[in-house]
């Protein structure tokens, strides 16, 4: 009896711990932040977790914002990052290469590498897939003054993500196809 | 002397007549008892009135009180769901101009290294 008392107050103990784990999951994973918001003359910092994503989808028009509304509603987080600097190097490659070791496992993939030669450019997108279906996407952009990441975790339709990028101003993404067609010429 | 006499006979007579005892009118009592019970109702109903007019009062400020902090409340929650929405909006915007300026440089450099 007094081991049974024991494993449910281990039990109880460990719950509280093991939320905070899944939590913890879903925060914006990469670790330079307090380094490159000290360096950068701007920045912006975005944090949405789940319960922020519900919250705010309750706020939004049901017609006008659809695409986002039904984008966030599955989502588990949406974390941006934007870094502005006064003049570049302000970051290294060793920085980025810190950032890009993170998503180096096995539920990552790397989907679009573009590393400029000289350095003056450098974009990453890494995707965490499961049974075909995307769980997280992750972003980075550099260019020598601005640094880009977006963390998104959560099951993620691209064309969604297509669909909002055609609302806010932002052209609509192209099809990868579209892209090496545009390349080519 | 005598005419002494005559007023003090004329005044005990007065009072011989003023003293004799006279039967109330009939429902005399009555009429009484009716006009002190109507005093006692005219005096109890202002105050009646008064302590039901203090609990209106009271329903009306409770009534007006949680009315206002529902409404403050709901203020809140409209404001705080409104920064909550811009922050998706900027966040949404962010996702989508960097992806494209991702794609915008592909389309102007073809794709190095890239895994489907």
């Amino acid at each position: 009896m007094r081991h049974k008392f024991a494993a449910i107050a281990f039990i109880a103990a460990m719950l509280p711990c093991a939320a905070a784990r899944a939590q913890n999951n879903s925060h914006f994973p990469i670790t330079l932040q307090k380094e490159l918001t000290a360096r950068a003359s701007n920045y912006t910092e975005v944090n949405l977790d789940r319960s922020m994503l519900a919250f705010a989808s309750h706020f939004m028009d049901k017609d006008k914002d659809a695409a986002a509304r039904n984008m966030i509603q599955k989502l588990n987080g949406v974390y941006v990052r934007t870094y502005e600097f006064d003049k570049p190097g302000q970051y290294s490659a060793a920085d980025l290469a810190a950032i890009r070791r993170q998503f180096e496992t096995t539920d990552w993939k790397p989907m679009v590498r573009d590393h400029s030669r000289n350095g003056s450019s450098d974009s990453d997108i890494y995707m965490k897939t499961e049974g075909g279906e995307i769980l997280g996407m992750f972003v980075l952009n550099a260019e020598p003054q601005e640094l880009d990441f977006v963390y998104i975790s959560g099951p993620i339709n691209l064309d969604d993500l297509s669909e909002i990028g055609g609302n806010f101003g932002v052209p609509k993404l192209r099809n990868r196809s579209d892209s090496a067609t545009g390349g080519s010429k | 002397m005598a005419d002494y006499h005559n007023q003090f006979d004329d005044l005990e007579r007065d009072l011989c007549e003023g003293l004799v005892a006279r039967p109330a009118p009939e429902g005399f009592a009555g009429k009484v008892l009716a006009r002190v019970a109507n005093q006692e109702a005219k005096e109890s109903l202002p105050a009646l009135f008064l302590h039901w007019r203090s609990a209106l009062a009271a329903v009306l400020i409770a009534v007006a009180l949680v009315t206002t902090g529902f409404w403050q409340h709901q203020r809140r929650q409209r404001i705080a769901g409104e920064r909550a929405r811009a922050q998706v909006m900027l966040a949404l915007h962010i996702t989508s101009n960097t992806l494209d300026s991702i794609l915008q440089r592909q389309i102007q450099h073809p794709v190095k290294e890239a895994q489907p």
